[in-house]
């Protein structure tokens, strides 16, 4: 792929659309003509050789339009003619516009606000000693008001069962300390010698 | 009476380009008649695709065009094979032969 004539074609196409879709104009009507001279020359008149040439090419704005969509160019061509479109269309309707705009501002300024709270309790530690109590505390809340959501589809236990909190407790715990206790358990079986090597 | 399918092989235009091109340097409508003449009309190229197809390959470096006078002296764009279209030729050569060797195969065999 020459990426050079790619670039240059295109931006030519871009920028001085009128001579590239002149220089295929050209063309299809250079092809026509040479069709003709051929004609002509085994014999036939030119009126008629003109003709025949003419149905055989077939319609030449057609033939233009198919020629001139080949191209990079032309993703980018349509891109520029939406963007121009809807800024035409938001020109016209303001009322319209001030209420897009206004609801977009209102939901990004929320999104920011709400991560700027959430942010340090999920993210930072938090300045208070032991911020793990804090966060099984949010957690057994949290589970506490899901739950209630759930009652309907219980059986045979109550919605706030300690033993059923109790285990989930535990089994959370154990997975996380497995998850993380394998990986340093192993690590510390490593040569140091081998692992600064493999650095 | 029901007309003969003339459609180039779908997928084979580039290659019928190049080769044709490989012949000597030629203007679109040169390498129509080409094409019709050494398949002996079992092949029309469309125009349009063609032109659409030399314009792609003239992009990927494959062929250099040009505007010149003909020897009928009347001005075209004559396209020439570069070297980097040589050797796409060769590679898409071989891999229709590939290709089209499996096809007869396919189509010979019994059961």
């Amino acid at each position: 792929m020459s990426v050079w004539r790619q670039i240059v074609r295109g931006s030519r196409a871009l920028t001085n659309g009128n001579a590239s879709d002149q220089d295929i104009a050209d063309e299809v009507d250079a092809y026509l003509e040479q069709a003709v001279a051929e004609l002509e020359a085994s014999g036939l008149s030119p009126a008629e050789a003109r003709r025949i040439a003419q149905l055989e090419l077939g319609n030449r704005t057609a033939i233009r339009e198919q020629v001139r969509s080949y191209g990079w160019e032309n993703a980018l061509g349509t891109l520029f003619s939406d963007v121009r479109y809807a800024a035409r269309r938001l020109r016209n309707s303001p009322g319209f516009t001030a209420v897009s705009a206004l609801t977009l501002a209102l939901g990004i300024g929320a999104s920011a606000a709400i991560f700027s709270a959430v942010n340090p309790i999920l993210f930072e530690p938090l300045p208070y000693p032991h911020p793990e109590r804090i966060v099984v505390f949010i957690g057994l809340v949290g589970a506490a008001v899901a739950t209630q959501a759930l009652v309907t589809l219980l059986f045979g236990v109550s919605r706030l069962d300690p033993v059923t909190f109790l285990a989930v407790i535990v089994l959370m715990a154990s997975v996380s300390a497995i998850a993380c206790g394998v990986p340093a358990w192993r690590a510390t079986r490593i040569d140091p010698a081998l692992a600064l090597r493999a650095e | 009476m029901e007309e003969a399918n003339t459609d180039v092989i779908q997928g084979t235009l580039d290659m019928l380009i190049l080769k044709t091109l490989s012949l000597g340097p030629m203007h679109g409508f040169g390498i129509t008649r080409r094409v019709q003449q050494i398949s002996r009309g079992v092949f029309k190229v469309n125009p349009g695709s063609l032109l659409t197809a030399l314009q792609r390959l003239e992009r990927a470096g494959w062929l250099d065009a040009e505007w010149r006078q003909t020897e009928n002296s009347r001005r075209a764009k004559i396209y020439t094979l570069t070297r980097a279209g040589r050797r796409q030729l060769e590679a898409e050569t071989s891999d229709w032969a590939r290709r089209a060797s499996a096809i007869a195969r396919l189509l010979k065999a019994e059961a």
